[in-house]
């Protein structure tokens, strides 16, 4: 404030320019500081991946890494994680729907409403090593679940060609968090379903069914849309839970990535970027199309 | 009458049903982890595993080493995050746009592309900046930014922010006075809140820290899970706990402040 | 036989009685409103009758048929919400033509018909709105189309101009009036404004904690209150404590004056004379045979009324009066004389 009193107390044209310019300045000085840590940590190592993908080892522009990426090995990894990530995200999606749908619309107990958001608030938090554990030591070859279910019920789940350390195993496991995810997203949105629309739709005789599929879910669609693919970038980006339970077995992108860091066998630090890129290209996309769906649902469901 | 008795009772019916399965599933794995945790001794049930976890030198060094970073992130980052959130609110709202947007940028930059950028980036350039766990502490502020950002975000909504400061400042008060003794207090429960969401995503963290290779409680989870049977099960009961209290008391501290969402999203 | 009878009706939430012992005939055609203050019962008699309470006790019956039973969405009923309610993932257009679609109305009559409502609630371009594009005025209107396209045997309001400015609100209670008697469907609107009972209804029920206090034209609930709690509800009113002197001849004691009612009193000896503002005057004349003596103690611009007030002994009167070009006022404190008919007299207890 003194500096711009000042300006203007010294010469007679000078001050307005400065008086600008010190508030130009001025604007971006409180930023300075958190926008320096975002630039060096967040936006930097994002433009290096972004200009190492299109370089070779000598620094050379290529387009070589994305042909790389064409490899069997690699696209089967892609598909691999886009399926794992669709399966939970559809399935946490439909599960954590219905879940929401029973403590709102339901007309459960508010008792049981709070504890389930609060338990979903630390259920979506417990991935990673821990989960994998918990995993295991459910379903397992030797998983509590398994045990009874062989000992107590005659039903021996490997046998039946089950298997925790695979593509199914990862979705269950997926589940655990992605189905509170869900829950936690979209408990809003249900909320937001006004009671006197079904109201409206009974006195102008419809059914219930009717009401769902003319009303309700349409009006709930651009929410669930947006929150399965809020969910399926949540999945796309997980390491440390694939990680911990298949140890690498699967064929998954982090896992590549991760092992593109460590130093693989068939090294090749460019490939890396142009993976590193290609994840951060679905992720963006998710995030878009999950803005533009929210802001849709917010108009119905304010 | 008794038609819409039974239409009801129908509707709640299905609401139970989900809710019993729902329920089923979350409780079943945590239930299990914890019976298998206890067969530490062949035939007996007890707290062997438990007991031999505590007993490892390695258990206590990692988890005090992501214990200090996990504060060294809340400090960094809430000096980092709070003055800035702080400023936008008051004198930049214009920018807060943009702050938005940095918060989404750590879901479109997955921890593993993030360390994977990090490590190539900073990597080459000089062996101390490896050395330190500077460059882990960075990318742990990263990591947590979205959630301190929501925490603190809002906190300062539900606080008179402006009414605050301009009543300290025509009383006299200068900037370190309004941020210590007027706006941090009445910022506690969000400020709480932003500690132990980041306390439960850098304890557990794995990704930055394997790749980083630091002795951090996350890899070293991982290693008691390839070499031991039951005592990464007690680990994971361990883990949980923690969570459980975290959030809960993030849980019972924000009741008070109406309004601030419940702890999203995971550490992968 | 009436078309909606209501006999008996009670309903209790958990040990609450919040409607109790309601009884209620209402003929064909007919627009009767509930009139009532807030938890007073009527927004749940009204739910009843729709079918989204269940009566704890009593029937309903909609010529003739017993419906208690039935459900909301084969009852023939439409209603229209405080908060509109319409969907907002639809047109006006498939709005209104919703309980048509749902009940399997052919397209072409669905056409037909939604352009009639268009054309009722005069709101023919709007047909491709959405709701979020509307104002509150235009939303309820095509509420009131949707609700009356399917041709319901009874159409219920639910407060519906609570939530809507004070100027649109006089417009649209023209038109609802107005679409009622064109379609000379029967009406049950619920509403706690009596200005809004009292110019749209056929008949008024005011109710309170549950329970009917008076019904009847709004010609007689506002000139022949049947207790002390509808004449206050309905219109400004002067409240006078008086003591009973003469029942049979109807001469009562009012702050130390003497007061004659065109009718015997009730006996007992402390009464509640309450008298209309607009019954008293100041003037002089031949056939305003009470007059009570006070001073002019305050007076009040409202605009086309003055309202002007008197303070005796130990109470204060309100009268109203046109503001005039002619009018010519006593200075404040001056003595004055308030004069009224027998027949403004209301006794009540």
């Amino acid at each position: 404030m003194e500096a711009t009193e000042l300006a203007l107390s010294s010469g007679k044209e000078a001050p307005t320019y400065r008086l600008l310019a010190r508030r130009g300045a001025r604007r971006w000085l409180g930023l300075l500081p958190f926008l320096g840590f975002a630039l060096a940590f967040m936006i930097l190592p994002c433009a290096t991946i972004l200009v190492g993908s299109f370089q070779d080892a000598e620094g050379h522009f290529t387009l070589a890494n994305f042909a790389h990426l064409a490899r069997p090995s690699i696209m089967s990894a892609y598909l691999v994680t886009i399926e794992v990530s669709a399966a939970s995200a559809l399935g946490g999606t439909l599960l954590g729907f219905l879940l929401a749908y029973a403590i709102t619309l339901g007309r459960l107990p508010k008792e049981l409403r709070s504890m389930l958001l609060t338990f979903c608030g630390v259920a979506s938090n417990f991935a990673g090593v821990p989960l994998a554990f918990a995993f295991i030591a459910t379903l397992g070859r030797m998983g509590m679940v398994t045990f009874v279910l062989k000992n107590v019920f005659g039903l021996n789940l490997y046998e039946m060609g089950f298997n925790l350390y695979s593509f199914w195993g990862l979705c269950l496991t997926y589940l655990y968090f992605q189905l509170p995810l869900m829950v936690l997203i979209i408990t809003p949105a249900l909320d937001g379903v006004r009671r006197e629309w079904r109201e409206a739709s009974e006195s102008l005789g419809a059914s219930k069914y009717q009401y769902w599929r003319h009303v309700a879910l349409p009006i709930l669609m651009p929410s669930l849309l947006s929150s399965a693919i809020l969910l399926f970038g949540n999945a796309f980006g997980a390491y440390a839970t694939a990680y911990a339970l298949t140890g690498g077995l699967l064929n998954l992108v982090p896992i590549l990535i991760g092992a593109q860091i460590q130093g693989d066998v068939l090294h090749d630090p460019n490939l890396g970027y142009a993976l590193a890129l290609g994840m951060v290209v679905v992720m963006g996309l998710s995030i878009l199309a999950y803005r533009t769906l929210q802001k849709r649902s917010s108009r119905w469901l304010a | 009458m008794k038609r819409q008795r039974r239409h009801a009772l129908r509707q709640s019916g299905w609401a139970w049903l989900w809710m019993t399965l729902g329920s089923l599933y979350f409780l079943i794995p945590l239930l299990a982890t914890f019976l298998f945790s206890l067969r530490g001794k062949k035939g007996v049930l007890g707290f062997t595993a438990y007991a031999k976890v505590f007993a490892d030198p390695q258990f206590l060094q990692t988890f005090a080493f992501s214990f200090r970073m996990a504060l060294l992130t809340i400090v960094v980052g809430l000096a980092l995050i709070l003055p800035t959130m702080i400023w936008v609110h008051l004198r930049a709202t214009w920018a807060k746009p943009i702050l938005e947007t940095c918060s989404l940028i750590p879901f479109v930059i997955p921890p593993i592309v993030l360390v994977f950028g990090l490590i190539r980036m900073y990597g080459v350039l000089s062996f101390t900046l490896v050395s330190s766990p500077f460059l882990l502490v960075a990318g742990y502020v990263v990591l947590a930014f979205p959630y301190i950002y929501r925490a603190v975000d809002a906190g300062l909504r539900a606080i008179d922010l402006k009414g605050l400061t301009e009543a300290a400042q025509s009383l006299g008060a200068g900037w370190g006075t309004i941020l210590f003794r007027v706006l941090l207090p009445n910022l506690r429960i969000s400020l709480l809140s932003a500690v132990f969401l980041t306390f439960s995503i850098v304890i557990g963290e794995l990704t930055l820290a394997v790749m980083l290779a630091w002795p951090a409680f996350g890899p070293y989870m991982a290693l008691v899970g390839r070499d031991l049977a039951f005592e990464p099960a007690a680990l994971a009961i361990l883990s949980f706990l923690l969570t459980w209290g975290l959030i809960g008391l993030i849980q019972f501290a924000s009741r008070s402040l109406a309004g601030q969402g419940s702890a999203l999203g995971g550490t992968h | 036989m009436a078309f909606l009878e209501l006999k008996n009706l009670v309903k209790r939430f958990g040990a609450t009685t919040v409607v109790d012992d309601f009884n209620l005939d209402i003929q064909e055609g007919e627009f009767m409103s509930f009139l009532g203050g807030s938890g007073c019962g009527k927004t749940t008699t009204l739910r009843m009758v729709a079918g989204f309470e269940t009566p704890s006790e009593g029937s309903i019956r909609i010529a003739g048929v017993e419906v208690a039973s039935v459900p909301p969405n084969q009852r023939g009923v439409g209603m229209v919400f405080q908060n509109y309610a319409l969907f907002p993932n639809m047109t006006v257009r498939r709005n209104i033509a919703f309980g048509l679609k749902v009940t399997g109305w052919k397209a072409a009559e669905t056409e037909r018909r939604v352009d009639e409502m268009l054309e009722l609630i005069h709101m023919g371009e709007f047909g491709e709105r959405y709701p979020h594009q509307m104002s509150g005025g235009q939303q309820q209107r095509v509420a009131l189309a949707r609700a009356l396209a399917p041709r319901p045997k009874i159409l219920l309001l639910d407060e519906p101009l609570s939530a809507l400015d004070a100027k649109i609100r006089g417009r649209l209670r023209e038109e609802i009036r107005a679409i009622q008697r064109q379609t000379g469907i029967t009406t049950v609107y619920v509403t706690h404004d009596q200005e809004e009972a009292l110019s749209l209804s056929d008949r008024i029920v005011v109710m309170r904690a549950g329970k009917i206090e008076q019904v009847g034209t709004p010609f007689e609930i506002y000139n022949r209150p049947a207790n002390a709690f509808v004449a206050s509800f309905i219109g400004t009113l002067n409240v006078l404590d008086a003591m009973v002197m003469d029942s049979a001849q109807g001469r009562l004691l009012v702050s130390g004056q003497e007061v004659v009612a065109a009718g015997p009193v009730p006996a007992g000896r402390a009464v509640k004379l309450s008298l209309r503002p607009e019954m008293l005057s100041l003037e002089h004349h031949p056939h305003h045979e009470n007059r009570l003596r006070g001073t002019l103690s305050n007076v009040i611009f409202l605009g086309s009324i003055v309202r002007l007030v008197v303070g005796t002994t130990d109470q204060d009167l309100v009268l109203d009066t046109f503001n005039t070009p002619r009018l010519a006022l006593p200075p404040l404190g001056a003595p004055v004389s308030v004069g009224f008919p027998r027949e403004a007299c209301l006794v009540v207890e």
